[in-house]
């Protein structure tokens, strides 16, 4: 018993030792062997691609027949990697660092880490398998394509998929506007006259003083300049020209501290959410929903007025209804401005470990086909709809059917707008698809969108920002401390003066450089 | 703003419950915290007895190694890595394996079996009983209170997880709990929540936030009071006399 228990003991301490040979491993031994594409042609089964998309919480990948009909469409067979919303790009940047790299995947910033990517050789250029791939080209307006252009490479190296046109205003709740005998605001003092009857007359008649005018949050250094409000100030995107036709950043040039002014004087008022200085990620919204304040402003879109924004709203209180406010009017020409970048919502790369990349590529083409934008975004006839018109963009479903899309479409899609114009209309009515045809159009008419490149595409630009970190959460307490009273205009000025605006200088020439070498020269 | 409620039900506890990937989250939750908590305790028991042998050959060296990684972390790239190879990715044992027993935990139990009288075991010995009789027989029941202590450790720490399933696991059937709180409440998957019934029940975003917080934090303040006994004796006993 005894020499069992030291024969035993003897081969644990060999195993233990041997615990440390772990990290010794032959190079290139941990691959696992593949069927090539070669070897899958010669017996035609469908080619395997491993995919990372950031999908919504509600997709559901197992048993997914529009998935199961890509697939067959296609002849691949997707293995779908789908990572936690709140910490996607921590899971791609764990992925590319480890080596550990799909064949394709979303990147939902086309920012340093993308240009990073590229740089590092991880992500393919893209440049020349567009040649072949028609239906993005197509369907895609050059300034989308271009934004996944990296500097330092010189090529693209992702395929951006082109959203809806830059249709940014704020959400506001009708029944108080009609209950209280208001317009819609279109200046700022309208605004201003809205926005404290909203928090003064009692506009959801429970007989207590508990609504706002208006709700924002403060944890974004974009917060402050919401497309709504910044046209009226002239509060412009960088590569925006200013009046003088030159780059600059309304830090500079007083439209900032013109913005921060407007939203101290709501706050004096009382007519702006109290408490926004604590309004984190989607609290403003919340809020909202819960029928605290009567303007939401946080990138708004006109198809906000049928998605959870208003419909949670509604189903806490169904005699709610909410309207779209447009961008209001500049006071010194009377017009409507909304500055925006180029309308894509990420973009699709194929890495360096795709065995075949152009097979892959043919399938993001066949995503921007008039089949694949059917399949990808009303799913497949008889399970997900019954009727769709690609022209109109009606949809027709059971609610049975719409239930079962709910869950299968999703945000998988490569293209949800053609050249700026959403191709499936939101609504679930023909009243509702015609009100938001009719908000877009009038958009378009009413407001003048400045569009611009993403800033991303400037090489420089974002190591620049990167250095700024720190100076734009100093600028985003000093904001908040300024509208809620804490800080005085004098504080403000002399740092944007001494410290943001000299920050920003390189910025602004490297800007301007490539404006006047790679626009301007162009046009 | 009121303290007390205007309107007391249960309607929000209800909807939560309603949404799949709460059931889902925990069930993997109960068994990663259950399956992580009975091999962590039987790693450590066994571990950490043969290391209060002083004539155990190597010993010191074995500590040394074992303290080592407490200092130094391969990092999470190389951990990463590892799970891959082991094709542990998109499965619950990597979240359980890769912290089931820690070197903190095996010295604290060193410590406690240390204070055991040698004579106890001798006398065990000598009435005929072999090591492992002594083992789960002798020493077992005497470290019950810094047993259950490390348990207890363990079982928060692993109700409490969610950073390694956002490295690990990409399927949402195998999600913890905690990231599917997450989920709900930072990223507003809490509508895909309010779609799920009856759509006549009317409830905020803000309500079946809290629900679903109360509903995840609820198992372990309900076995707290009981262990908190075992959990201050564990700790005077392990760490103050080591």
């Amino acid at each position: 018993m005894r020499k069992l228990t030291r024969i035993l003991s003897f081969t644990l301490c060999i195993m233990l030792a041997s615990y440390v040979l772990v990290g010794c491993t032959k190079e290139g031994s941990s691959k696992l062997p593949l069927v090539t594409t070669k070897d899958e042609a010669k017996i035609e089964t469908p080619m395997k691609i491993r995919m990372v998309n950031r999908l919504d919480v509600a997709y559901v990948v197992d048993g997914n027949p529009v998935l199961k009909k890509i697939e067959e469409l296609n002849n691949i067979k997707i293995d779908l990697e789908v990572p936690p919303l709140a910490n996607y790009n921590d899971r791609i940047n764990i992925m590319m660092a480890s080596g550990d790299l799909p064949d394709l995947m979303y990147l939902w910033n086309l920012d340093n880490k993308y240009s990073t990517f590229a740089k590092e050789g991880l992500l393919l250029p893209l440049d020349e398998y567009l040649t072949n791939a028609p239906n993005v080209t197509s369907k895609s307006t050059k300034e989308q394509i271009q934004a996944a252009f990296v500097p330092e490479t010189g090529k693209i190296h992702a395929v951006t998929r082109p959203h809806v046109g830059s249709n940014m205003g704020a959400l506001i709740r009708k029944d108080w506007l009609d209950k209280l005998d208001l317009k819609m605001p279109t200046t700022v003092e309208e605004f201003k006259v809205v926005a404290k009857a909203f928090t003064e007359k009692d506009p959801d008649g429970n007989g207590k003083n508990d609504t706002y005018g208006l709700t924002i949050k403060a944890d974004a250094k974009e917060t402050f300049m919401d497309p709504a409000i910044t046209g009226v100030f002239g509060a412009r995107s960088l590569l925006a020209l200013d009046k003088n036709g030159k780059i600059n950043i309304p830090e500079s040039d007083g439209s900032y501290m013109k913005l921060l002014e407007f939203y101290g004087e709501l706050y004096k008022m009382k007519a702006l959410d109290t408490e926004f200085y604590l309004n984190k990620g989607t609290a403003a919204r919340d809020k909202w929903k819960q029928g605290k304040a009567g303007i939401l402003i946080d990138s708004m879109k006109s198809n906000e007025l049928f998605a959870p924004s208003s419909t949670d709203l509604k189903k806490a209180n169904p005699a709610a209804k909410v309207d779209f406010m447009y961008p209001l009017k500049n006071p010194e020409d009377g017009k409507r401005y909304s500055y925006q970048t180029t309308s894509v919502w990420g973009g699709y790369a194929i890495t360096k470990a795709a065995k075949d990349p152009k097979r892959i590529m043919k399938f993001i083409d066949w995503g921007f086909s008039d089949e694949g934008i059917t399949v990808t975004l009303a799913g497949v006839k008889e399970i997900t709809f019954n009727d769709f018109d690609l022209k109109t963009g009606k949809v027709t479903s059971t609610p049975e059917q719409k239930a079962v899309s709910d869950k299968s479409l999703g945000w998988f899609n490569f293209i949800t707008s053609i050249k700026g114009i959403r191709i499936v209309n939101p609504g679930t009515t023909d009243e509702e698809r015609t009100q938001y045809i009719q908000l877009e159009n009038n958009f378009f008419k009413d407001v003048n969108v400045v569009e611009t490149l993403p800033e991303s595409i400037v090489p420089g630009v974002l190591d620049e920002r990167n250095k700024m970190v720190d100076l734009e959460k100093t600028k985003l307490e000093l904001s908040v401390k300024y509208i809620a009273g804490q800080a005085s205009k004098d504080e403000v000025e002399k740092f944007l003066k001494e410290k943001y605006v000299p920050a920003n200088k390189t910025l602004v020439e490297l800007t301007q450089k490539f404006y006047d070498t790679s626009i301007k020269g162009k046009k | 703003m009121n303290f007390i409620p205007r309107q007391v039900n249960i309607n929000a506890y209800i909807r939560i419950f309603e949404y799949k990937m709460i059931r889902t989250g925990y069930a993997n939750t109960v068994f990663i915290t259950l399956i992580g908590t009975a091999m962590h305790i039987l790693l450590l028991v066994m571990t950490a007895y043969p290391l209060t042998k002083k004539k155990l050959k190597g010993r010191n060296v074995i500590l040394t190694l074992f303290v080592l990684t407490m200092f130094f972390n391969g990092g999470m790239i190389p951990n990463y890595y590892l799970m891959r190879e082991l094709s542990l990715i998109n499965t619950l044992w990597s979240l359980i394996l890769p912290g089931v027993l820690g070197a903190y935990s095996i010295i604290l139990m060193k410590n406690f079996i240390n204070e055991i009288p040698e004579s106890l075991e001798e006398a065990a010995i000598i009435d005929g009983a072999t090591e492992i009789t002594v083992l789960f027989r002798i020493i077992l029941p005497l470290c019950i209170p810094s047993i259950v202590t490390l348990s207890l450790f363990h079982a928060v720490a692993a109700w409490n997880s969610y950073f390694s399933a956002i490295l690990y696991i990409s399927k949402r059937s195998l999600w913890p709990l905690q990231l599917v709180l997450r989920e709900l409440i930072i990223e507003s998957g809490i509508s895909e929540v309010n779609a799920v019934g009856d759509e006549g029940a009317k409830l905020t975003p803000f309500t079946l936030k809290m629900s679903a917080i109360m509903i995840a934090t609820l198992p372990i303040m309900c076995v707290y009071p009981f262990l908190q006994k075992y959990f201050m004796k564990g700790l005077l006993l392990g760490g103050v006399k080591g």
